[in-house]
């Protein structure tokens, strides 16, 4: 039986993620985190890669959350940006 | 492209540190904050820092974005500290929520582009560092680096 989907690796092109770093007086610790690329959070990359989605178009890794909402579909953060932009620029005109 | 430091600093509980303001023709881009506090350490509870968006900007004390490269023209973006009217924030926005011992620093940093938090292209709109629980700390500091 396969086991569960694992996101690609650094060498297929997926991004880095972001990098947090705890500096206290028990020394320092850094956790590797990722950002959605559907909705633009950062999360802390599981330990298990099941608890975390990835989009196959964006070729990028999106949260649980994400992941349930959309449902396999891709809406790229961009996209949702450039349609608030409009909606706001589009309110703005009419008054 | 060019970056740009803003700094914030919060001293009570359920009032924004930090927040950076978008315009209408440009994308802020938050590249990496830094939280800390200063003072002495009453206990060791954590402080609470949440990262939300926002679509009002509220009052501030005005805070001047310093460019990296002193070469680079003023920051088009703006950015207060110490907020006395909160801005408006969007529920189910909120891109980090950071528990820190006050004691210790924390440090998020996006390492490629796709990572960084994008602000809208529209005034009035950004992102807030929101101080939610004040703990053991005194003086929270919020020092972000944003590219526009």
């Amino acid at each position: 039986m396969p086991g569960p989907l694992r996101p690609p690796s650094r060498r297929q092109g997926v991004s880095r993620g972001g990098l947090i770093e705890i500096q206290g007086p028990d020394g320092s610790r850094q956790i590797p985190t990722f950002t959605c690329c559907h909705c633009n959070g950062v999360f802390v990359v599981p330990a298990g890669a099941t608890e975390m989605g990835f989009c196959g178009r964006c070729h990028a890794r999106e949260c649980v959350r994400c992941a349930k909402r959309l449902n396999g579909r891709c809406l790229p953060f961009e996209k949702t940006l450039r349609r608030y932009e409009q909606r706001q620029a589009f309110l703005r005109a009419t008054g | 492209m060019s970056l740009y430091s803003v700094q914030g600093t919060q001293t009570t509980a359920s009032k924004t540190a930090l927040t950076i303001v978008s315009a209408s023709t440009i994308r802020p881009r938050l590249l990496a904050f830094n939280l800390s506090q200063s003072g002495t350490v009453s206990t060791d509870a954590g402080f609470e820092i949440q990262v939300k968006r926002f679509t009002a900007a509220g009052t501030t004390t005005a805070v001047t974005p310093a460019a990296v490269d002193s070469g680079d023209p003023a920051a088009v973006f703006t950015a207060g500290s110490n907020a006395t009217v909160e801005p408006t924030y969007t529920s189910n926005t909120t891109l980090r929520d950071v528990v820190v011992n006050p004691r210790s620093t924390f440090r998020w940093v996006a390492l490629e582009q796709r990572d960084e938090i994008i602000l809208p292209a529209t005034a009035s709109n950004g992102v807030g560092f929101f101080l939610n629980v004040l703990g053991g700390a005194t003086s929270v500091v919020v020092d972000a680096t944003v590219m526009e």
